[in-house]
């Protein structure tokens, strides 16, 4: 059977890659709306959870500051783009700037986990601890999940930049690299609406 | 072709058995773990049974090994988690690897004309991540306080660790996050294979059913799995760290959770879960009834729109289970409408069988039997449904019996049969040896008899008032009277368990002795019966094209030109919608 | 017998040892006897039942459950029937030795049969089900403001694992007051009186089933639902706990007692003016009450 590989004309063979390509990011679009179906779940949970309250805050909610999110929310859609750019990078070749560009991603990941520690272990601090209430369900439970979600993208980005840095991707196998970026542009998007429906409304 | 390469068969016995990427393979690792789990769901339903016709007595053989402690009778304490473990086993640990890891994995590469499934490592994958979430299961049970017993629908608080306190509850919600995630897997998998590895000619319109079934049921997977494991999630949440999503808490300043919010997020996920269960079952019965009468599938198109119709309904109707839960009443409405619509789609399935058989020439193969039995366990659970979709009626059966019967009819014996006839029709497939058809016939008779007594039991005592999840009903004046009843009921699940062991008997003796099934023993037209049996790894060498769909039987011009009542999928035949189109054939043979 | 001597004053928890010491006051005896002579004559235990149909029905709007019922399972049965016969019908007649017709159903006549018949099922099946089931909610089981005037009788409900607690507004006509009359498992409704009740739980989901009146609703922890019922029939029935609520979930039993209204006043006084003497401000526990929710 191995007979069976014979010399390919290049065109076929880059129609084979498309379609292939094609395959694999259909199957990570449908991994997507499946985390996006279970996003949607735990912001239904938040607002049933909060039409059900009269008063949100609870009236006796200690007062926290959202710096820490907001610098986040910024931090993560830096990161988004730096990695868009070195995608492009990668389709035009210039493998140098990609792989920078998904060092600094990793950073930016490890960066946006440090400032959630920090900025779990403040609310604590002021008395707003997870067990404290379906206020502190909401801010702890939410974030929890989407910082896990952040914890793989963080172990992938690193596994994709030291690949980047033996040189590992071609425009041939870019595939991968395509579809991890798409899975952090999703996390980062589920962290925006966090932000907004949580924090500032 | 390099765009599904193939694949030399792996020599050694851990690439070859156990981390495989070979659908096929995968396919049976399945149906093997299901086939495990299915006798311990079993089992534990017959100590349910036991304990309704003999309350407090001694269970025989079960109690003398498991339940030493207490002489052999099942307790008060240890009766919840009974049927707790018996309604989650047989959901996500019996009925979802059979019939759709097993059959899904096994089939539809083969029946569109794959080499294999879009990501067999992701297949290796689901499989394994589905193993861990078993050993999970196995494991709850020796947790401080005993396995899960908040019911299967695990509503909290009684969930929550007011109710089970406990790590068993625990590991039971982790296990079903953990198979939740292996399902998405598999389900992101089937979806994918079908869109984009179907053989060249291969349209929508010519799929056959059973895989119509398993990729509307995969969709249902993908999307709503993940809701379940967010409710799993958030549970675990509250009993490991004291969050309070689901404590009821003052409202007034706003501290509370909302215990209901658990049953909007269970039942987003668990009504489309019924059609996940119920949706391979119709696409194998409609594709074997149609083989087996030797006649198309009647209205095939129009079977296609009601699956699909069933599968859309599906996702807006889950307000139905929580009619008793003080629901808005024009929210109630709604769902009530929504809920009788679905009888529409599945008149027509009914029908489309119906029409099917009539004027065939029916062949009453074991797989055949298994498929009319289907349909016919199915009518009863469908027609006891709809009383459940309106509130006026299901504020006297909600959570008696009777939902417990009409659930079991759709969800248990039609997934039941629907499986055993998919087991039947694919196993000379899968091993290439034959099934005995006497012993088939006859554990076709006993499951289908006593399956069909032990629901409708339930179906009656609840009619009569009886409650669910009760360990002595007999407490109660108004029940006592049916106690006959209850133990009528008992001996003929009693009697279904014996009936099995025919199914047993045949299965291990036809794998290892029985008769050479060669190619295409059923003389049917899918792909899959166009390779050997069993298939080579790479199943297709070359791919077929295909020409029509798969029903093609009784065609008055094949019987004349080519002396047989039936046409596989990949022979052209002039005259049956040769519409192959040209550009296709044309990739094909680049 | 079941001892249904004691007329119930407060019963909840501490309240039971002083419940005894009022039991001296010769007063008292004569009202205890007058009622627990008369219950005891009057009211045996909770009837058993024979045959596989519903429970005895002794409720105002019962039977159009029972007729919905009904008259869906024969349009069911009708429908079952005839797939069957179809079913035998095709595998009797149309064999192994009947030639197949090359039909593939998709010709617009089929088609159109296929729709009607299903559309036909619907409208008349799923049709008169929906119809009716709209209005019973509406005229009766929906219908709360019949059990909210001067004239009905109104009730508050607790859950607990495993018991169910009522409560009754005492002459006082206020809910959560001392003069409130609390019973445990144990209900008691005057005939051809509607009687509202609010349920809720406190700890874990409990679902609230008469089935001799035919009403259901969950008692959800944080949540007030409620039902409204009226009885037809004096005499004892049961009262269910059909949600999975714990171990001895099947022994959250009570006894709903429908008694003649004059019979049932009678009572009524005489506990609420005992509560009164037996209230105890220091037991939290026992005021669980809460002001009647309106519609």
């Amino acid at each position: 059977m191995a007979a069976k590989i014979v010399e390919m004309p290049p065109h076929v063979a880059a129609q084979n890659r498309a379609r292939r390509e094609w395959t694999a990011l259909l199957g990570m679009i449908f991994v997507l709306a499946a985390w996006a179906m279970m996003f949607a779940a735990l912001f239904f949970s938040y607002a049933i959870v909060r039409v059900r309250s009269n008063v949100w805050p609870p009236v006796n909610a200690p007062e926290f500051s959202i710096m820490l999110p907001a610098i986040n929310s910024f931090v993560i859609a830096l990161s988004s783009l730096v990695l868009h750019r070195g995608v492009s990078h990668l389709r035009k070749e210039k493998f140098a700037a990609f792989r920078n560009a998904f060092i600094l991603g990793s950073v930016f990941a490890a960066l946006f986990l440090g400032l959630q520690w920090h900025f779990w272990s403040d609310l604590m601090a002021t008395g707003l601890t997870p067990d404290s209430g379906s206020y502190a369900s909401i801010i702890f439970g939410l974030t929890w999940v989407h910082a896990a979600h952040v914890l793989i993208g963080f172990f992938a980005l690193v596994y994709l930049s030291i690949q980047a840095w033996r040189q590992a991707y071609r425009l041939e196998n870019s595939i991968t690299v395509r579809l991890w970026t798409m899975y952090w542009h999703f996390v980062g998007i589920v962290w925006l609406l966090m932000f907004v429906t949580i924090f500032i409304m | 072709m390099d765009l599904q390469p193939i694949h030399h068969e792996p020599t050694s016995f851990v690439k070859k058995y156990l981390f495989t990427t070979d659908h096929k393979v995968i396919g049976k690792q399945f149906l093997w773990a299901g086939l495990l789990f299915l006798l311990w769901g079993g089992l534990l339903a017959m100590m349910i049974r036991w304990q309704w016709a003999y309350p407090g007595e001694k269970v025989p053989v079960i109690g003398d090994i498991f339940l030493r402690e207490s002489g052999g009778a099942v307790t008060p304490s240890l009766y919840p988690k009974l049927f707790t473990n018996h309604g989650l086993i047989m959901i996500f640990w019996a009925i979802t690897p059979m019939l759709i890891g097993a059959f899904g994995n096994y089939c539809i590469p083969l029946m569109i004309g794959a080499r294999d499934m879009a990501f067999p490592l992701l297949n290796m994958l689901s499989f394994w991540v589905f193993v861990i979430s078993q050993i999970m299961v196995g494991a709850s049970f020796f947790f401080d306080n005993g396995a899960a017993a908040a019911a299967w629908i695990s509503y909290p608080p009684m969930s929550g660790n007011i109710g089970t306190p406990g790590h068993g509850q625990t590991m039971m919600m982790a296990a079903i996050f953990v198979t939740g995630v292996a399902t998405i897997m598999g389900g992101i998998n089937y979806v994918t294979t079908v869109i984009r590895f179907r053989a060249p000619g291969m349209t929508w319109m010519r799929l056959p059913l059973t895989v119509w079934g398993l990729w509307l049921t995969s969709i249902l997977n993908v999307l709503f799995v993940p809701v379940l494991g967010s409710a799993g999630l958030l549970l675990i949440l509250d009993r490991m760290f004291g969050t309070q999503f689901f404590v009821a808490g003052a409202n007034a300043t706003g501290t509370g959770g909302d215990p209901i919010l658990f049953q909007h997020l269970f039942w987003i996920f668990g009504h489309p879960e019924v059609y996940i269960l119920i949706l391979p079952a119709w696409g194998i019965v409609g594709d074997v009834i149609s083989f087996f009468s030797r006649k198309p599938a009647y209205w095939y198109k129009g079977t296609v729109i009601a699956l699909i119709a069933v599968t859309v309904l599906s996702a807006v109707v889950y307000g139905h289970h929580m009619f008793m839960t003080g629901m808005n009443p024009l929210l109630g409405q709604s769902f009530m409408i929504l809920t009788l619509v679905i009888s529409i789609p599945a008149e027509v399935l009914f029908l489309n069988w119906l029409h099917t058989m009539w004027k065939g020439s029916i062949r009453l193969t074991v797989p055949m039997l298994f498929a009319l039995g289907t349909v016919f366990v199915f009518g009863l659970g469908g027609l006891t449904g709809i009383f459940l979709g309106t509130i006026s009626t299901d504020i006297y059966l909600h959570d008696t019996m009777y939902v417990v019967g009409h659930f079991h009819y759709t969800m248990a014996a039609a997934t039941f049969l629907g499986t055993f006839c998919a087991v039947y029709f694919w196993f000379p497939k899968m091993f290439g040896r034959k099934m005995n058809p006497m012993l088939g016939k006859l554990h076709f008779w006993f499951s289908f008899i006593f399956i069909t007594l032990v629901f409708g039991g339930q179906l009656i005592v609840g009619y009569a008032g009886q409650p669910r999840w009760f360990f002595d009903p007999y407490q109660y004046t108004f029940l006592q009277h049916l106690h006959d009843a209850n133990i009528k009921t008992s001996w003929a699940a009693f009697a279904l368990l014996f009936g099995q062991i025919f199914f047993v008997i045949n299965f291990f003796k036809s794998m290892f002795a029985g008769e050479e099934a060669g190619d295409n023993p059923w003389e049917v037209g899918t792909l899959e019966w166009t390779i050997p049996s069993p298939p080579p790894v790479h199943n297709f060498d070359p791919i077929p094209t295909v020409y029509h769909g798969p029903h093609e039987y009784a065609h008055p011009g094949v019987l004349e030109k080519m002396g047989k009542d039936w046409l596989g999928q990949d022979e052209a035949f002039e005259g049956i919608e040769l519409s192959a189109s040209t550009d296709e054939k044309v990739a094909q043979s680049a | 017998m079941k001892n249904k001597s004691l007329p119930n004053s407060p019963t909840y928890q501490k309240g039971e040892h002083l419940k005894m010491k009022w039991c001296k006051s010769i007063q008292n005896l004569v009202a205890f006897f007058s009622v627990s002579l008369v219950s005891a004559l009057a009211y045996a235990q909770p009837q058993p039942e024979s045959g596989f149909n519903m429970p005895r029905d002794v409720s105002l709007d019962g039977y159009r459950i029972d007729w919905l019922i009904n008259i869906t399972m024969v349009f069911c049965v009708i429908l079952f029937v005839i797939m069957c016969i179809w079913m035998l019908w095709a595998i009797l007649l149309h064999g192994r030795n009947h030639k197949a017709d090359y039909d593939t159903g998709d010709s617009k006549h089929h088609v159109m049969i296929a729709c009607t018949i299903s559309a036909l099922i619907f409208f008349v099946v799923d049709g008169n089900l929906f119809y009716n089931s709209v209005i019973d909610l509406n005229e009766a089981f929906w219908n709360f403001e019949k059990a909210e005037g001067s004239d009905a009788v109104q009730i508050e409900v607790n859950g607990r694992q495993w018991v169910w607690d009522a409560r009754y507004k005492g002459a006082d006509g206020k809910f959560n007051t001392p003069d409130d009359i609390v019973t445990r498992n144990d209900i008691r409704v005057p005939v051809n009186t509607p009687i509202g009740m609010q349920l809720t739980s406190v700890d874990v989901i409990h679902s609230f089933f008469l089935p001799n009146l035919r009403v259901k609703t969950d008692a959800v922890p944080g949540d007030v639902n409620r039902i409204w019922f009226q009885a037809t029939d004096t005499g004892d029935f049961e009262i269910v706990c059909v949600q999975h609520c714990g171990a001895a979930h099947y022994k959250m039993r009570g006894i709903l007692t429908i008694m003649p209204e004059d019979e049932y006043k009678a009572w009524h006084d005489e506990a609420s003016r005992r509560a009164k003497l037996a209230f105890d401000p220091e037991d939290k526990s026992a005021q669980w009450g809460w002001a009647w929710e309106e519609l």
